[in-house]
């Protein structure tokens, strides 16, 4: 016995479980649909094919309705909008089967078009559309004469109405079963009271108004004297069982007074709008001869619903929070500092840039004689220079320039000069000291690609970069105006993650600035979806000399180092691609200046924060090898690689957009065990929740940043194990370096 | 109009024959091979945030989403190795750890965990952004939410949007409002996709 009822439990739990796993999977709306569909089913059996085609063409209109509001107010209408297929099956079950096609299609033009936005959007509609549809029809149904109502059909007036000649009392039975007279969706008093409350208990949120309703009506057919004033109705509807089971108050007080667009948005007021409109539909009811009182009755109470929120205090236009626009500000990379001081650190040597400008031309010459090539010539050039993109990826240029070539115009050129990457700082020398070669060789590039928009992106607060790049663009006004006014020039986020191509497009579009999903990439579907190519600065100022000789080749021109750290003489340095990092660290002046005090050398970091920590001695990198877009900061021997570690992911959970999970809360837990290990706390566990956590980042993390994070760490794990271990655990373990990054 | 065109691939050594455009979850289910999923939301843009339906496809190096990549003519894909489910388990761990303590008895979140065989995390509980309150239907438990955007996606009115970056990334209503004091006609549609239990209907007779 006990065992039976924990099956049943059991069984039950079960089904409760896959009804809710059903009602996620369809969402809210289409969960209604699915619960009008047996009511649809029923009435089509109970009432015959003709009750069959006045369900599906209502629902047919408004949803071809609906459709056609959504693609004309402009947006997708891919996805069938749920709301319009409980219109049209509501509008469908509130008429008779004998209703003629033109007065449904009537029915539903007032439901989807009258009664809902222009965008179909929730919640903008003041009236239930389906039952200002059917209002529609009824206007149109009492003003045509009776006599034009076809005798023989079954479903008619509900029992609640005095047939001509008088109808008996119906039978209990009968109204459960459906077998009463009545329009196609309301006969069956069973059938509704099972799909209302699966609505109530699962789906619906607003349910005050459904008990409000159904209360009023029973206290007052109880209380209200039978009169010689009812008319019109039966006056078995007093009988409160008759009232609630043989008439379509089930289906209003279900079906019509859950909608969350036209109820109010409190519980009292939902009470309140459910006892008005059953107060009015019983008054209705018994004191006049209208017919279907109850759809009226909602009627009039769908615009006291504002009403009843503003005195119930709620607020139902958008209002955005106060502050809200004013989200994350703009970030600089050097800290705190405000953006106009931070334009670049001060006492930069720039060395050998001088050697991108092509010897003996004047400025622009080399785009002027490039614009007399063919566009395809151009780009087999560039692609037989072995150009790659300097912003990092290392992509060939010319791969990206095929690919926005074969996409249809507009297409669009985008600079990215924000550097948003610490220890790289070429790409702002490049814009403020050669500036020229910068425009020149977006210019080509826009010419080549036929862009009609050059957008030439700048870490925010950088005024000198500005005026230069203006003044370039000035300049190139004089030769080539039409593709002088193609430029626009925009202030960045300065944030890092919007070094990444897409992120950056999502920025300039006036979004977060956060990576996309690719596929489409950019130059398919990039900036407002037009095909965009984006290069970084040093990539294009590349352009000029490559393409101002014949045959070539990139892989033989130096490379643009930013040298910062424990150098004398940090810079931009223009290096051969077979000098080692070594030779360039004592051009650079390296260790930090004089004799006595001198620490040594400890690693070199390169490749941005997210590069490896190489120990410096007995290190045979040369420039050409170094990754990403050229950095090096030399880290002397008072700092510790733990330190170094630590600090690359806490910049990197500084800089997640906290879009995917695993770079979101995986960048925090690795800054956390880091700091935990700096700290001498750590177990020795720490150390395989790190290279799994690390493993897990690289490979599931939605983009490049998250990938990248734990490079550096992992680096140091594999070349400084020795150091690591003395920092398991001991709590004696004194580590300055450590100590100040914590 | 585009034609419909076939596809074959292989998923889990398993031959699929799908229509173009159809995703690698698509696929998968198509098959019964399960891929788990918490982010994913039938009917609605991939978000491809909560990185669990992460699979392999062979020649290419990283992992990519299967709810993002459309299948492609000759794919051979594996959904469930090894190297898969050790990776999605620390995802799981990942998600857990942001997961708090929530009522309303086991949600998505919790039963999928059970199901990667993930017990608990070994990462701390991240700190999180309170939520300014729920309204008289809606609980707001924002030490569930685990930023699946799935409510995001599901409110045709707009009043769910998600902001601030990294750690702080939250949900917010009309930009920071109590969902009492915002535009949100209580349709119900983000309490009905919300796995994690951190937006819930209320009691009809909730208790004080």
């Amino acid at each position: 016995m006990a065992s039976s009822t924990r099956t049943w439990t059991t069984a039950f739990t079960r089904q409760l479980a896959g009804a809710r796993a059903l009602r996620a999977h369809l969402g809210a709306r289409w969960s209604v649909v699915s619960l009008l569909i047996p009511l649809a089913v029923f009435g089509a059996i109970r009432f015959g094919p003709r009750a069959g085609m006045v369900l599906l063409l209502s629902v047919f209109f408004c949803a071809g309705l609906g459709i056609a509001a959504r693609a004309l107010s402009g947006q997708s209408w891919r996805y069938l909008n749920a709301g319009s297929l409980i219109t049209g099956l509501l509008l469908g079950l509130t008429l008779s089967a004998d209703t003629p096609l033109s007065l449904i299609l009537l029915g539903a033009a007032v439901a989807e078009v009258a009664g809902k936005h222009r965008s179909q959007k929730l919640g903008t509609n003041p009236f239930n559309p389906a039952a200002l549809g059917r209002a529609a029809v009824a206007v149109v149904e009492l003003s045509t004469p009776a006599a034009a109502v076809d005798p023989d059909v079954v479903s008619s007036a509900s029992p609640l109405f005095v047939a001509a000649g008088g109808t008996p009392a119906p039978e209990l039975l009968d109204m459960l079963a459906g077998t009463t007279p009545g329009a196609i969706g309301e006969t069956s008093a069973a059938l509704l009271a099972m799909t209302g409350i699966t609505l109530v208990t699962l789906v619906a949120v607003k349910r005050e108004a459904t008990l409000g309703m159904l209360g009023t009506v029973i206290v007052l057919v109880l209380v209200l004297p039978a009169s010689s004033a009812i008319h019109g109705h039966a006056p078995w509807v007093l009988d409160p069982v008759v009232y609630l089971l043989g008439g379509p108050i089930f289906l209003y007080a279900f079906f019509f007074a859950t909608d969350p667009a036209t109820t109010p948005n409190t519980r009292l007021g939902g009470l309140i709008f459910g006892a008005g409109a059953g107060a009015l539909g019983v008054l209705g009811r018994l004191y006049t001869t209208i017919p279907g009182p109850e759809m009226w009755a909602i009627l009039l109470m769908n615009p006291l619903a504002p009403t009843l929120d503003r005195w119930l205090g709620t607020a139902r236009s958008f209002a955005p929070a106060p502050g809200a626009a004013a989200e994350e500000g703009v970030r600089s990379f050097y800290g705190d500092v405000p953006p106009e001081e931070s334009a670049r650190p001060p006492g930069l040597v720039v060395q050998g840039i001088d050697n991108l400008v092509p010897p003996g031309e004047v400025p622009f010459g080399v785009l002027g004689r490039v614009m007399t090539e063919s566009r395809q010539d151009v780009v087999e050039r560039v692609r037989e220079s072995g150009l790659r993109g300097c912003g990092g990826a290392r992509f060939p240029a010319a791969m990206k320039w095929d690919a926005v070539l074969a996409q249809k115009k507009p297409r669009v050129l985008v600079v990215n000069g924000q550097e948003g990457e610490p220890d790289s700082f070429k790409d702002r020398v490049l814009m403020e000291r050669r500036p020229e070669l910068v425009i020149e060789g977006a210019a080509i590039a826009a010419h080549v690609i036929e862009a009609n928009e050059i957008h030439v992106v700048h870490h925010p607060g950088d005024s000198s970069v500005r005026s230069a790049l203006d003044k370039a663009i000035s300049g190139l006004a004089e030769t080539h105006p039409e593709l002088a006014e193609r430029f626009v020039l925009v202030e960045g986020s300065g944030l890092y993650v919007c070094g990444e191509e897409s992120a950056l497009l999502a920025f300039l579009e006036g979004e977060r600035g956060e990576p996309r999903e690719r596929p489409p990439h950019p130059t398919e579907s990039g900036l407002r979806g037009r095909p965009t190519l984006v290069h970084n600065v040093e990539t294009l100022a590349w352009l000029p000399l490559l393409l101002s000789v014949r045959d070539a080749r990139a892989p033989e021109l130096p490379r643009l180092i930013s040298v910062s750290g424990a150098v004398g003489r940090p810079g931009v340095y223009s290096v051969p691609r077979d000098v080692s990092l070594s030779e360039l660290v004592e051009t650079a002046g390296g260790g930090l200046g004089d004799g006595a005090s001198k620490p040594g050398l400890l690693a070199f970091a390169v490749g941005g924060p997210t590069g490896e920590l190489l120990p410096a001695s007995g290190d045979s990198t040369l420039v050409g090898e170094l990754p990403g877009t050229g950095t090096l900061r030399v880290v002397s021997s008072s700092s510790c690689p733990v330190a170094e570690a630590l600090n690359a992911a806490r910049f990197a959970a500084k800089e997640t957009c906290g879009r995917c999970t695993p770079c979101r809360v995986g960048s925090r837990e690795l800054e956390r065990m880091w700091s935990e290990l700096a700290k001498g706390h750590a177990p020795e566990a720490t150390l395989s929740a790190i290279e799994e956590l690390s493993d897990t980042m690289t490979e599931t993390s939605a983009c490049g940043l998250g990938r990248d994070a734990p490079r550096r760490a992992l680096s140091v794990l594999k070349s400084f194990p020795e150091v690591v271990t003395r920092h398991l655990e001991d709590e004696e373990h004194e580590c300055d370096a450590c100590r100040r990054s914590n | 109009m585009r034609r419909m065109q076939k596809i074959q691939l292989t998923i889990d050594g398993c031959e699929v024959s799908v229509r173009r455009g159809t995703t690698l979850l698509e696929a998968a289910d198509a098959v019964g091979i399960d891929v788990p999923r918490l982010c994913h939301l039938p009917g609605r843009d991939p978000r491809a945030v909560c990185r669990l339906c992460v699979v392999a496809i062979e020649g290419e190096r990283a992992l990519v989403s299967a709810c993002s990549t459309r299948a492609e003519q000759g794919m051979v894909v594996d959904a469930s190795g090894p190297r898969l489910r050790a990776r999605r388990r620390v995802v799981m761990e990942l998600v857990l750890a942001e997961h708090g303590e929530h009522g309303g008895g086991p949600c998505e979140v919790e039963l999928l965990a059970e199901e990667l065989g993930v017990e608990q995390t070994r990462f701390a509980p991240q700190p999180r952004v309170p939520s300014p309150g729920g309204s008289e239907y809606a609980l707001v438990e924002s030490e569930a939410c685990i930023r699946c955007d799935r409510c995001v996606r599901a409110c045709e009115r707009g009043v769910i949007t998600r902001k601030g970056r990294g750690p702080g990334a939250h949900l917010a209503f009309d930009e920071g409002r109590a969902l009492s004091a915002s535009s949100c006609i209580a349709c119900g549609d983000c309490l009905v996709v919300c796995p994690a239990g951190g937006l819930r209907l209320r009691g009809l007779f909730p208790r004080a």
